[in-house]
């Protein structure tokens, strides 16, 4: 192979002009499980299956979907405990914006700063990349957001985004579903439908987590018995 | 013979025969003994505080002269200095006779020198008020150094964006420095967030700025004034550590602020238009500074 004199060094660049550390991890993130996000016009609704390895894993202990802020939640596809570090960065950079000037953190500035520690780790010693693409929703004086970070340190703001395995049948899926005007209970719906349709089995109010935030500016993540609610409404 | 050679029995002067060593290292164990003693009932004061010739080599000064600057000096040496002074020399072996030479310079030093606080050096006057929909912030225009006029154009009120400005009374030497580094950081926020800072945001930064200052203060005493989201006028003061004051009608500060309250308080109407507030203020500023020696030489009004 090639590129294997390349594959070790994180800043070296191969001769095709690529890191090839960063491809990899975002070959981790596309084998994960998948997550998508859709901003409506009221708010802004992110989902993850949660596919769990047995089942006798107590399912209510994994939580993939996190709050940032109140305002802010977080979804990622990729490596669980490289998320963790990420959500807990991310919140103290919150909580210092917050300290320096009574205001909470806007999400075009929590983004860019979660950006740049990724962009940090593919560019220090010692170091790898972060196996994790996160979708951030959030709420603020500007409106609905939603955003893609990827390993590499590059953000994207989207309508409607997907990630992890099936991401381009997931994103298909979006493209036809997608319309400027839809409701928050609408994208909820096609989150849902978005899912079901890679999703391997039936999926079940266990097995999926939906994140949702309103113009009331509160990040709420489902509770089973809610999300069982919405799927009953899709069926 | 082993006798525990304290290296402080160098400094007394101690060192010798064998016998004379004994008996100054007894002397320096019953001196510790007492001092232990002193500081457990808290009867340290500085009269015993243990001292050596290092005292006279005047490195006590800065500390002395900070002190002078920052507080109006207390006679008796019951202040900071006196905890400076024992932090200082606890560690070394005492000497009765230098600590009384110490009380005497320190007493003739803190008599000789003018109470006066930094924060009084240059004189000021710093004022701002809300009207309608508008706000107004004026200063005097005098930079001295204490009764000695030196400049009557400086400038204490600067403008952050076109509806945010700030009033820096106090030492005019930080009030520059301060105003550059909230320039900078108000600039990085602009760039990073392509907006301007609301008032009140900007007020916690400065807020912030002068708390990590915490033990070595900017000696200023902002006035912060703009006009936040829908043109809502907001004002505020801090203190020299970003203590924030709020008020819905005028803020004051500087060494006229005193007469500035009571003008202000007597004068002040609310919902003023821009007009008579304009008026009201330059009027506040004028009666004020008249009774103030270290501030005056015209004023500058800012109407927003």
């Amino acid at each position: 192979m090639g590129d294997s004199q390349y594959s070790f060094s994180l800043t070296t660049f191969s001769p095709s002009g690529k890191l090839v550390q960063i491809e990899h991890a975002l070959t981790a993130v596309g084998s994960g499980q998948t997550s998508l996000g859709i901003k409506a016009a009221n708010g802004v609704v992110i989902a993850t299956e949660k596919k769990l390895p047995s089942i006798l894993v107590d399912e209510t202990s994994v939580q993939k979907i996190q709050s940032l802020t109140p305002n802010i939640g977080v979804v990622y596809s990729g490596m669980g405990p490289d998320f963790r570090v990420l959500v807990r960065k991310s919140r103290k950079q919150a909580q210092q914006y917050y300290r320096l000037y009574k205001e909470t953190i806007p999400v075009t500035q929590l983004v860019r700063e979660t950006a740049a520690v990724m962009q940090e780790f593919t560019q220090s010693g010692g170091v790898r990349p972060f196996g994790v693409s996160l979708l951030i929703a959030g709420y603020d004086d500007n409106g609905p957001q939603l955003y893609q970070v990827d390993p590499s340190g590059s953000y994207f703001s989207w309508k409607a985004s997907a990630m992890g395995k099936n991401v381009s049948n997931a994103k298909t899926f979006l493209e036809k579903r997608y319309t400027e005007d839809m409701e928050l209970d609408d994208a909820i719906h096609t989150a849902i439908l978005t899912l079901k349709e890679g999703y391997e089995g039936q999926i079940s109010a266990n097995n999926i987590e939906i994140g949702v935030i309103r113009s009331d500016r509160e990040f709420k993540v489902l509770t089973p018995a809610e999300i069982k609610d919405f799927l009953e409404e899709v069926e | 013979m082993t006798t525990v050679q304290a290296p402080r029995a160098a400094s007394a002067g101690g060192g010798g025969a064998c016998g004379q060593r004994e008996e100054a290292s007894s002397a320096l164990r019953e001196e510790a003994s007492q001092r232990r003693e002193r500081r457990r009932t808290g009867d340290d004061r500085i009269w015993w505080a243990p001292a050596r010739e290092v005292v006279f080599n005047d490195q006590w000064r800065p500390l002395c002269r900070t002190f002078l600057l920052s507080k109006k000096p207390k006679l008796g040496l019951k202040s900071p200095l006196r905890e400076l002074l024992l932090l200082r020399f606890s560690s070394s072996t005492s000497n009765l006779d230098a600590c009384i030479r110490i009380r005497l310079r320190l007493r003739r030093e803190l008599a000789a020198a003018p109470a006066m606080s930094i924060f009084e050096y240059n004189g000021s006057a710093v004022v701002a008020m809300v009207g309608k929909n508008c706000f107004a912030i004026a200063s005097d225009r005098r930079l001295g150094v204490q009764l000695q006029t030196v400049a009557t154009d400086f400038q204490r009120v600067f403008k952050i964006h076109d509806k945010l400005y700030i009033g820096l009374s106090g030492l005019a030497t930080d009030a520059q420095t301060l105003y550059q580094r909230l320039v900078f950081r108000h600039k990085l926020y602009q760039l990073r967030e392509e907006r301007d800072m609301k008032p009140q945001t900007f007020a916690s930064l400065v807020s912030a700025l002068l708390y990590e200052k915490r033990f070595g203060p900017y000696f200023c005493q902002p006035v912060i004034a703009g006009l936040g989201e829908d043109n809502e006028p907001f004002i505020c003061t801090m203190d020299c550590i970003g203590a924030k004051e709020l008020a819905k009608d005028f803020v004051v500060s500087g060494t006229a602020s005193e007469s500035l309250y009571g003008a202000c308080e007597s004068m002040y109407k609310p919902n003023m238009e821009p007009e008579e507030l304009f008026e009201t203020i330059s009027q506040a500023l004028q009666s004020s500074v008249d009774r103030d020696c270290l501030s005056g030489w015209g004023g500058f009004v800012l109407l927003v």
